[in-house]
């Protein structure tokens, strides 16, 4: 079984076809690079599979779950998690913050009662599993920094680290590296291979060809809504569709 | 047929008063982004105005004139510049929250500088209200009506053309979506922002002029009442369309020309409800409109380039300062504690008590508007029908008057918790504007009914006995004992929700909702928790207070109270239990203090004018200004000891190098 299964799934804005017919899967342990043009859909895509939109046709499966008919935060509590490609952080919050809320909000136990009962505080487990993921991201320094003071480049990297801190099954990183200095950027990568090796599926909407290719097994490339080509990196970059839509050879 | 006719006619006229605050409101949404709260009261600084100069004898054109093209533009020109200037346009808080300083501080600074006298309303602007113009269809039609419909026609029509076909509007509306790209384009949005809140004051002033002479006497009240039933009109038009809110205000108003015409006469129906159709239709418009849920959201394609907002000061401490302030914030507290049991004479204990009693109706504002940072303006309601239960049940069941008040928490939890439902799906301006309409629901038609608000003399709350003490007595010294302890356990609690994964919770929703949803977080349960609990709080407040007072009356819970709770809660600090308790005290001891100024200066007005003023400092300091002050002594004091340590380690160096 798939962990991810996007089953021709299409999305229509008004008159513009944003997405159509979109299907491919990922596996356990496989990093799957979702690539094209500026416009493609890849976004939405990431907004369809995470529930924040509705689409206008097609299905989504996780783990063989149909995620159809669930609301964005239910999908998150089953186990997929994502990044934004405009960041989506907490400014007032500290780094630290941003990580253990995010075990409060996947447990579902923000309940009034439990805080009434004083048991609303996080637990040494949830700051030692935020702790050691901040270590992964090499955020350890900026723990107690609130974001708002932070540098694009780190934001998203506390965002990726928000979204590791609940140990998901799937993770949706739209454009991770963008705004990373080349040394972050290199950690990104090293971060991402490991915890693919780790088990985890990762869907990445990238341009930096080189993070595709240091992380990514396989790539899914979109043009104009549709699937062109779904093929290991080196095949699918040489396939002459992919030259001539993305790298705008012969067009 | 005919019958129908001559109860509907009039209705026109009467919908064309909405349609000329409904227009106000689209026209100042769509050219400053601002929905603006504080139209009612702009009109009425005009209608005062006017009525004053026509009083001293300037002459009805010379006084309109003055009061609509002079006075209001200049008031529209000074709210752009001081206020919503400093406030960027993506803050939908910070603007709402300085409208509803504006709607607290425009009537108050009015009666500071009129004195708090009755304005018998003035002439008509136009005609007159006794001469017949014309007669449609058998029905007369005087000067006022007449003056009201051709003017609403000529103003939509104006206006719509305005905004549609001019360069100006244009400007107006590319200022509102995203101020930046205009100046990129090299227009100044500052000057057509400016423009755009002339204008619209104006808008603001003609209304309250024309409108002046059709109440008895010129008050907010009537402009509030107006304003609500406006928005009701301007919600059918999605804050979209000047025509549809036009047309919609009319129909609203044939609509309440029919039922009051074929209602009967004297009835509960033809008293309050009637008066009562466009808030309930507003209601049910913000729960069923899904672009009226959306209201304010700002979608400037710019706003990424926006700097981050000043995050909130967090210093790293100095121990030595940590451990003194651990002493001396108790110290003080057990101090005034110590103080207020024995030496401070008794007229100053009442009032400290008081103040205590509405911190606890202050803290359900932190809970709402601090923890969940929705702002809810039917807070004073909560605390109404808490004491009123709690006044109920002690005078005519005879229930010991600290269950009564218990029970009162509950009732206004209940009544939270109905009100919260419908609300389930609103946040932001929609939230706001429907706990206002719920606060003048209760005001018009819950509260005057004596099996719930008393009789007309006022409603005993009896102070409480507890086994054999009294707290009876009078010294208010045992009261404050009561009060005390209740606030420190409600605080402990409140402290509790926001320190926890609840106050946590809320926080990550209202910085970022998509995230939040995105970590598997839903905050629909615990909104209508929260909510349900902060009226059952403010329930509770209600009842001590009551029994501190020993009577009430509807008068001490009204709309505008929950308006200046809110203001002066974010004022001093919505974020903290210590900001509930030093705006509830501090808020008793100024007004007290305001006493002691000049007979015709009000009191209580003067300390809402400065509390709404404070409300415009919320774009900066989100936390409130004591918070802030707070925060910034305490970076001030750390910097101290540490110059001081190192000077003294420098010392200890240059003796041992000696």
């Amino acid at each position: 079984m798939s962990r991810l299964e996007v089953r021709s799934l299409s999305k229509r804005f008004g008159g513009l076809l944003a997405v159509d017919g979109v299907s491919f899967s990922v596996e356990v342990g496989e990093c799957v690079g979702l690539i094209g043009p500026n416009g493609a859909g890849k976004t939405t895509v990431f907004s369809l599979i995470a529930g924040e939109r509705e689409p206008t046709g097609g299905s989504v499966v996780l783990e063989g779950r149909s995620l159809d008919r669930l609301a964005a935060f239910r999908r998150a509590r089953l186990g997929l998690a994502r990044t934004y490609q405009r960041l989506e952080v907490f400014p007032d919050m500290t780094v630290l913050d941003h990580l253990l809320v995010a075990q409060l909000a996947h447990r579902g136990s923000t309940g009034v009662i439990r805080d009434l009962l004083g048991r609303g505080r996080p637990t040494q487990t949830e700051i030692g599993r935020a702790t050691d993921v901040l270590d992964q991201v090499g955020l350890a320094d900026e723990a107690d920094r609130v974001v708002a003071s932070l540098s694009l480049g780190t934001c998203r990297l506390v965002e990726l680290a928000r979204a590791l801190v609940t140990s998901p099954s799937l993770l949706l990183a739209d454009e991770p590296s963008s705004g990373l200095d080349a040394e972050e950027s290199a950690r990104l990568g090293e971060v991402l291979v490991r915890q693919r090796e780790a088990g985890l599926a990762i869907v990445v909407v990238e341009h930096d060809l080189d993070v595709v290719a240091q992380v990514c097994d396989r790539a899914v490339v979109m043009d104009l809504g549709r699937v062109i080509a779904d093929a290991p990196v080196a095949e699918a970059l040489a396939d002459p569709a992919v030259r001539s839509a993305y790298l705008g050879v012969g067009r | 047929m005919s019958q129908a006719l001559s109860y509907a006619l009039p209705g026109i006229p009467y919908g064309c008063t909405f349609a000329l605050v409904a227009i106000g409101l689209v026209l100042s949404y769509q050219s400053t982004g601002v929905f603006n709260f504080a139209f009612g009261a702009q009109a009425y600084v005009a209608a005062m105005a006017y009525s004053v100069m026509v009083r001293h004898g300037l002459g009805r054109g010379l006084s309109g004139v003055l009061a609509i093209v002079v006075l209001s533009p200049l008031l529209g020109l000074g709210i752009d510049r001081l206020v919503f200037s400093r406030i960027s346009p993506g803050n939908v808080a910070a603007k709402t929250i300085a409208a509803l300083g504006l709607m607290v501080g425009l009537p108050a600074a009015v009666t500071i500088a009129l004195g708090p006298v009755q304005e018998a309303s003035p002439p008509s602007l136009l005609f007159d209200v006794n001469t017949v113009v014309l007669r449609v269809a058998g029905t007369p039609v005087d000067g006022v009506q007449l003056a009201t419909v051709v003017l609403t026609l000529l103003v939509v029509v104006g206006l719509s053309a305005m905004m549609r076909f001019s360069l100006l509007g244009l400007e107006m509306r590319a200022a509102v979506e995203s101020p930046r790209l205009l100046r990129l384009q090299g227009v100044s949005s500052r000057r057509v922002t400016s423009v755009a809140w002339i204008v619209s004051s104006s808008l603001a002033g003609l209304a309250g002029v024309l409108l002046a002479p059709r109440y008895a006497t010129v008050s907010i009240d009537n402009y509030t009442v107006l304003l609500v039933a406006a928005i009701a009109a301007a919600a059918i038009a999605s804050l979209d369309s000047m025509g549809i809110a036009a047309l919609a205000s009319i129909a609203m108003g044939v609509m309440m020309g029919l039922a009051t015409g074929y209602a009967p006469a004297g009835s509960v129906w033809s008293t309050g409800l009637l008066a009562a159709i466009p808030f309930f239709l507003l209601l049910i418009l913000l729960a069923v409109n899904p672009k009226l849920r959306r209201l304010g959201q700002s979608a400037d394609p710019l706003a990424g380039v926006d700097p981050p907002g000043v995050p909130i000061l967090a210093p790293p401490r100095s121990p030595v300062l940590d451990r003194s302030l651990r002493i001396v914030g108790p110290g003080v507290l057990l101090l005034g504690i110590v103080s207020v049991l024995t030496w401070v004479p008794s007229s100053w204990v009442f009032v400290v008590t008081a103040g205590l009693g509405l911190s606890l109706i202050f803290l359900s504002i932190t809970m709402i508007t601090g923890a969940a940072g929705q702002v809810s303006l039917c807070q004073a309601t909560f605390a109404g029908v808490g004491a009123f239960t709690a006044g109920q049940l002690a005078t005519n069941s005879g229930v010991p008057v600290v269950v009564a008040a218990v029970a009162g928490g509950l009732v206004a939890a209940g009544a939270g918790l109905v009100a919260a439902l419908p609300a389930l799906r609103l946040r932001g301006l929609a939230l706001s504007l429907s706990t206002l309409t719920l606060a003048l629901l209760a005001d018009a038609i819950a509260f005057p009914t004596a099996w719930i608000g008393g009789p007309p003399s006022g409603l005993t709350v009896p102070r409480p006995t507890l086994g054999p003490i009294s707290f009876a007595t009078d010294s208010t010294r045992p009261f404050f004992v009561l009060v005390l302890a209740i606030v420190v356990i409600v605080g402990f609690f409140v402290r509790r929700l926001l320190r926890g994964a609840t106050g946590r919770g809320l926080d990550a929703w209202r910085q970022s909702p998509l995230a939040s949803a995105g970590l598997g977080y839903s905050p629909n349960r615990t909104k209508v928790v929260i909510f349900a609990l902060s009226a059952g709080v403010a329930g509770l407040g209600g009842g001590l207070w009551g029994s501190l007072l020993q009577v009430v009356s509807p008068a001490d819970f009204t709309y505008a109270d929950s308006l200046l709770f809110v203001v002066i809660v974010i004022t001093v600090g919505a974020r903290s239990v210590a900001g509930a308790v030093e705006a509830g005290i501090g808020f008793a001891l100024l007004t007290h203090l305001a006493g002691y100024l000049p007979n015709r200066i009000s009191p209580s007005s003067i300390v809402a004018l400065a509390f709404s003023i404070g409300a415009f400092t919320y774009a900066a300091h989100p936390e409130g200004i004591v918070e802030q002050l707070r925060r910034h002594a305490t970076v001030l004091a750390d910097s101290g000891v540490r110059r001081m340590g190192s000077a003294s380690l420098e010392v200890i160096a240059g003796r041992s190098k000696r």
